[in-house]
């Protein structure tokens, strides 16, 4: 019996502490489940490389990045050739995990007062980063002998708010879908020739499955990203101030005729079983389906050319790209995605120089040039992509055009300039969230949706404004 | 006697003993548990960056909020899936490891070997193999019923799918318990049942449960906080709070709303409000028992 009062106790004992843990440190929830954008790694591991001379004048530079596999290993070579040519530089790369993990722990870093002095931060993050009050913009750390004339004009002006660049881009993408040749042929759809418009797509996508080749027409990742390429090729902003970039955005435009042309064809692929809805934000399972030849068309992001080839090749079949379709044919652009490079405020001004020498040798084209055919994220000067036309590359790789093309093309505009918000990533999940809601119910209509959506983004618009000011 | 109640020379030795526990229990759970409670009657950008008073506005938020409220519904609907078919399999199935005679151990071993593969591992290979267009599980279970599924789509099916792995998951735990507590059951009392004739299910319900209802308290205790808080790596990894927030668990949501929203103030407080919550339950369980329970004598 007295074994069995204790044993009681201690369950009583052991259960409310259990409680305490859990709910005292949510935060650690975080770091046993973090699956975030499809980048791995704990916030805390350091695998990165440290590079560079020890002499006693050394600065050393810590870097924090969310780029995982190849792309990290890309990351860790180039930081170290740059400490290896930079005299009294010292560099370490890390990964923090994903572009969410990675903007916390700078927060968090900052707030403890021992700052990266370099972290990439999503393009969506942008507003956030600003209002959090902790960086300061890269225009003024850049050395002065730097051209910003030779950078691409589309690149710069997601970036440059208010007049002044606040953060360096770095790794640059839009849209754009690939197709499987073989199927296509197989299907007797012309392989050189491939839809552009939305009605396109669904045509392409019932012929495919109409001989068979493949399971379903057509994938991508339910990802709000392509709904906001979708909104600029129409020239409809996101949101209301010139998208977020002459005042506060208070306002989305998720009701209007733009955004409804993109939902009604989306939903009715789904419904025509003709979209396979992978997940939200589902990049791997979308990779998957298109690679395993279950689907014969993939909407995905420009960063992926160089591995999805490969992965093309593997699998059997050949590998084509088309420009991101469009309702009608409308092109006035693509917004460009990814991530940016920024710098705290409250680093040392050694530091900050050094910072700034960095982010300036990494945009040189000729590390641009490497940057963009490892990987397929657009070089963020001319020089590189003239460079490369010269070399013949874009002749070799028609498949890198393709995504050049498109930005080139863009003309600019503020829907083309991309949104700025602070809810972004709140609001972008609301977005994903919607188009389930319309498509697991097929008695809900879009507009409805549609509706409930905006209106809820607007409260948040509004909930953020309000802390924000 | 009083050797056994004093184990220690002096107060200085056990204190000493004692302190880097309590070193590790207010670094790690005080601390943040306080600092949770501060934050959450706080507005805040970003990690905190900016933090302004605002009183119990976030908790007024809450509680006002639909989809805070759809979320709690989830939550105990979730919790009570998970603890009656936690209970209900795994007394099944350590039921059947203690009656069988071959083999025992091996047995125990496969039965207990999922609670050691960690959760997040567990989700992330579950997810594979019962996605709903690239799985193996759901390409047979269609062709074998006939049904289309899609939880990636539909509400329901999502929650059911996360609560059977939840289930699944935390079976082994649960099995090693009830086998150890029903090898506990004296002989003696099997063998009479027996000799009066006792069906082996009325055996399990009428004999077996009532002398082992310590070990199930300690486990409906243990799974209530399993499926409040440890199936989080579930819900991030499979459907990360979705289809249309059916499967939005109160874990979840706080962790989203501070880490990928950015509201830590707001998901203070639903931490908070999670810690009430679950204390509760947890004293509701411990003294709805305490009339129910055979603790033996």
């Amino acid at each position: 019996m007295t074994a069995n009062r204790s044993r009681r106790k201690f369950i009583k004992g052991a259960g409310a502490a259990t409680i305490a843990g859990l709910a005292g440190c949510t935060g650690d929830g975080g770091s046993d489940g973090s699956s975030g954008d499809g980048s791995s790694g704990d916030g805390s591991s350091g695998d990165g490389t440290t590079a560079g001379s020890t002499g006693s004048e050394t600065v050393s530079l810590r870097f924090w990045h969310a780029m995982g596999g190849d792309l990290g290993k890309l990351i860790d070579s180039m930081v170290s050739d740059f400490a290896s040519q930079a005299d009294g530089i010292e560099m370490t790369a890390t990964q923090k995990g994903s572009y969410r993990e990675t903007l916390n722990a700078t927060t968090s870093a900052v707030q403890a007062g021992n700052p990266p002095a370099i972290a990439q931060i999503f393009e969506i993050g942008t507003q956030l980063a600003i209002d959090s009050g902790v960086f300061a913009p890269v225009e003024d750390i850049i050395p002065s002998d730097v051209n910003f004339d030779n950078y691409l004009d589309s690149v710069l002006n997601y970036y440059r708010i208010n007049g002044k660049l606040n953060s360096m881009p770095f790794n640059s993408s839009n849209a754009i879908f690939y197709y499987n040749k073989n199927a296509f042929e197989e299907a007797g759809l012309d392989p050189e020739n491939p839809p552009t418009t939305f009605q396109g797509i669904t045509d392409a996508a019932n012929t495919l499955t109409e001989a068979g080749v493949v399971d379903k027409g057509t994938t991508w990742p339910n990802h709000s990203w392509f709904v906001e390429q979708w909104f600029a090729e129409q020239g409809q902003t996101l949101v209301n101030k010139k998208n977020g970039r002459t005042g506060r955005a208070d306002k989305i435009h998720l009701e209007s005729e733009a955004s409804k042309n993109i939902f009604n064809w989306w939903a009715d692929l789904y419904n025509q079983d003709q979209y396979l809805n992978p997940g939200i934000e589902a990049w791997s399972e979308a990779q998957q389906a298109f690679l395993t030849q279950k689907v014969g068309i993939l909407g995905y992001s420009t960063s992926s050319i160089a591995p999805m080839k490969q992965g093309a090749k593997d699998n059997g079949f050949e590998l084509g790209t088309m420009r991101l379709p469009t309702p009608g044919g409308q092109r006035e652009g693509v917004v460009i995605g990814g991530a940016s490079l920024w710098s705290p405020a409250d680093i040392s001004e050694a530091k900050k120089q050094a910072a700034g020498k960095f982010l300036a040798w990494l945009t040189k084209p000729e590390q641009q040039k490497r940057w963009h055919t490892n990987t397929g994220y657009f070089p963020v000067r001319e020089e590189a992509i003239s460079e490369l036309e010269n070399e013949g590359f874009y002749e070799e790789n028609p498949n890198f055009t393709t995504a050049i093309e498109q930005l080139r093309e863009t003309k600019d505009s503020p829907a083309t300039r991309g949104a700025l918000m602070g809810p972004f990533t709140q609001i972008r999940t609301m977005v994903e969230e919607g188009y389930v809601n319309m498509i697991q119910n097929e008695n809900r209509s879009v507009t409805d949706v549609l509706n409930k959506v905006d209106s809820d983004a607007e409260d948040a618009l509004a909930s953020y404004n309000q802390k924000a000011n | 006697m009083a050797e056994y109640t004093k184990p220690y020379d002096s107060k200085l030795q056990a204190g000493a003993l004692l302190l880097p526990t309590f070193v590790v229990l207010v670094a790690f759970l005080y601390y943040p548990a306080v600092e949770t409670f501060r934050l959450s009657f706080h507005q805040t950008l970003l990690l905190g960056t900016k933090q302004t008073f605002v009183g119990v506005a976030n908790y007024v938020g809450l509680l006002t909020s639909e989809a805070y409220r759809t979320s709690v519904i989830i939550s105990f609907a979730f919790a009570a899936a998970v603890v009656v078919g936690t209970l209900l399999v795994s007394l099944f199935v350590s039921y059947l490891l203690f009656e069988v005679e071959a083999w025992e151990s091996s047995y125990l071993l496969v039965a207990i070997w999922p609670y050691a593969l960690p959760t997040a591992v567990a989700a992330t290979i579950l997810t594979f193999m019962l996605h709903p267009n690239l799985g193996i599980v759901t390409h047979y279970l269609e062709a074998l019923t006939g049904l289309s599924l899609d939880w990636f789509t539909s509400g329901p099916q999502a929650f059911l799918v996360v609560a059977i792995v939840a289930i699944w998951k935390q079976l082994g735990y649960n099995i090693i318990f009830l086998v150890a507590a029903l090898n506990n059951v004296p002989k003696t009392l099997t063998e009479s049942a027996q000799l009066d004739g006792v069906g082996r299910l009325t055996m399990l319900y009428r004999v077996y449960v009532p002398l082992i209802s310590p070990t199930l308290v300690f486990l409906v205790v243990m799974n209530t906080i399993y499926a409040f808080f440890g199936t989080f790596p579930l819900v991030d990894l499979m459907t990360s709070g979705g289809p249309n927030n059916a499967t939005n668990l109160l874990i979840f949501k706080l962790y989203r709303d501070a880490f990928a929203f950015n509201s830590l103030g707001k998901a203070s407080a639903e931490s908070v409000i999670l810690f009430v919550i679950v204390s509760v339950l947890m004293y509701l369980q411990l003294r709805f028992s305490d009339s129910h329970t055979h603790y033996g004598a």
